[in-house]
């Protein structure tokens, strides 16, 4: 017996993230009509394709355009908002937390869709972790900039080896219960207004 | 007991950028969360889905939502197995029907000079729409929700002029606050919103107020508290601090010498983000309905719950009323109408009166 496949339709504006989603949902055998970056069109788009699930970001305030399309236009083909499959108030819980939401058309059972969700849900996941391992690693890579600039500074004017320069900067932070971050940055706005 | 043993005291409350989220924002910046030792974060929402569904998935504790929304969650979220209820309602009316500048000068209405006579605007639209031509794009209309008080103000207000809302227009559904820039962009021709986005758009010269919902539907349910049944189940002590610190800043908003100071508060950048002119007008009951004209007296725009009044009283009565009226959207199912609580709302009563005794007495 075969099934003809889940055909699905993403809106979402972080070109990134919607490739991960794309390339996941495909390689899984879902049938992906179109993807979308904005809302504009939508209507269309979900007139001309009729696509058994639309996957989109909870924040997108495009949203409300599929609400209408649930509820006010009947006699249109309607992705009904569905939100618990399985596992109940956990399945919410957690497309709630990776900010995925999904409209699904009016006769599809459930369980058939969760796993489409589910794969959406791991990609936002993981697009998000992604972000944030690059905001940390930037954040290093700061940190150290103005830790060395501090050392730079403290060593020109004070005529200390890096070594002294460092131990100075780690005993003020430790005195001021602070980071050696903060204390560089203090060091470095008050040295060069020293000027 | 006069004061609580509160479950959870620090809490995570959702709302969206409209004037009737006062009773929020006042009890946060006047201090009632923690007169009953509650710790509350405020977030600020866009849309009403996106609020719906934080609220649900548990990202919050609570939320200010419109009132049919708890009462037609079966029918948004069909598989949706966690219920919403409300012990509160924090106000009624607010809204107001906005059509664009173009399409009410299209109308070719005369103002009577004296203001003696209230222009029909729903006849002339409806004689507007009969001399359309065929095949012309329909005239599309927004609200906020599917079932929301705004749909439903707006239907009762196309049907009453002879409009069938289904087939002679379009309505579509957008959050609050791009409702004045959809306007200006000519996506759609009107809506019906809660304040301050009708007098937002006649300041800017872009909307005409054809008439505040409460000429329409007097005294109708506009936002209740709302928490899912799970989560008052797990801190009913919580939910009775929050219904109690929400009720007396209700009150206090009551007080009209006190409106002054609300609209101050909530113009503010974290809040509503809009000028103080705008914000003030619906709160201090006056319509300016056309651009650069006087405003007209409109009693009773805003009616926040008040222990002395029975607006605040969520009955069953009331969301039957409700339920009845959304059924002419999609069919809606009465057995919801009890996550109105008429009994949360006395333990409410009770609690503040008790407490206001003992204050008293050992004064």
């Amino acid at each position: 017996m075969t099934t003809k496949p889940i055909s699905i339709l993403l809106v979402d504006d972080q070109p990134e993230r919607a490739a991960m989603v794309a390339g996941q949902l495909t390689a899984a055998g879902y049938n992906l009509l179109a993807q979308l970056s904005s809302a504009e069109g939508l209507l269309f788009q979900v007139e001309k394709h009729r696509p058994d699930i639309v996957l989109i970001d909870i924040e997108s305030p495009d949203r409300d355009i599929l609400e209408s399309l649930s509820v006010i236009n009947q006699h249109k083909p309607t992705p009904v908002a569905m939100f618990s499959a399985r596992g109940g108030a956990e399945f919410i819980t957690s497309a709630v937390e990776a900010g995925v939401s999904a409209y699904m058309a009016e006769g599809l059972s459930a369980d058939r869709v969760a796993p489409a969700i589910e794969i959406a849900m791991a990609q936002f996941r993981s697009y998000q972790q992604l972000r944030q391992s690059l905001e940390r690693t930037q954040q290093q890579l700061d940190e150290r900039k103005v830790i060395e600039r501090a050392k730079g500074l403290l060593m020109a004017r004070k005529n200390i080896s890096e070594q002294a320069a460092h131990q100075t900067l780690r005993t003020l932070a430790m005195n001021s219960n602070s980071t050696m971050r903060n204390v560089a940055e203090q060091i470095v706005t008050h040295l060069q207004s020293a000027v | 007991m006069s004061s609580l043993q509160a479950e959870k005291p620090n809490l995570k409350l959702l709302y969206l950028r409209l004037t009737d989220s006062a009773p929020l924002i006042v009890a946060h910046e006047l201090g009632y969360f923690e007169r009953y030792g509650l710790k509350v974060d405020l977030q600020r929402e866009t849309s009403w889905a996106t609020l719906r569904d934080k609220l649900i998935g548990g990202a919050a504790d609570a939320a200010a939502i419109l009132a049919p929304m708890p009462l037609t969650l079966n029918q948004t979220l069909p598989h949706c197995e966690e219920p919403l209820l409300s012990g509160l309602i924090l106000s009624c009316n607010g809204n107001a029907i906005t059509l664009s500048r173009t399409l009410y000068d299209s109308l070719e209405i005369t103002d009577a000079s004296d203001g003696s006579q209230t222009p029909d605007i729903g006849a002339a639209l409806k004689s507007h729409l009969q001399s359309r031509a065929e095949g012309e794009a329909p005239l599309t209309f927004a609200s906020v929700y599917p079932f929301a008080s705004h749909t439903l103000q707006l239907r009762h207000w196309l049907t009453s002029a002879g409009i069938n809302p289904d087939t002679d227009v379009r309505l579509v559904v957008l959050p609050p606050e791009q409702m004045v820039d959809h306007l200006r962009r000519g996506d759609i021709d009107g809506y019906c919103v809660g304040e301050p986005w009708n007098t937002l758009a006649v300041q800017e010269g872009i909307g005409v107020i054809a008439t505040p919902s409460n000429a329409l539907m007097p005294a109708m349910p506009e936002k209740v508290l709302a928490v899912t049944r799970s989560w008052h189940q797990a801190n009913p002590a919580t939910h009775l601090a929050l219904r109690a610190a929400l009720l007396d800043a209700c009150g206090w908003l009551s007080d009209r010498s006190q409106r002054r100071d609300a609209i101050a508060i909530l113009a503010r950048p974290e809040y509503l983000d809009l000028p103080e002119a705008t914000i003030a007008a619906s709160l201090d009951d006056e319509l300016f309905a056309t651009t650069g004209q006087p405003p007209v007296k409109n009693p009773g725009w805003h009616l926040f719950a008040h222990p002395q009044s029975e607006h605040g009283r969520p009955t069953e009565k009331k969301a039957r009323e409700l339920l009845a009226l959304c059924n002419e959207i999609a069919p809606t199912d009465c057995a919801a109408a009890e996550v109105f609580n008429a009994d949360l709302y006395q333990q409410t009563l009770d609690f503040l009166r008790h407490r206001n005794l003992q204050q008293t007495l050992s004064a």
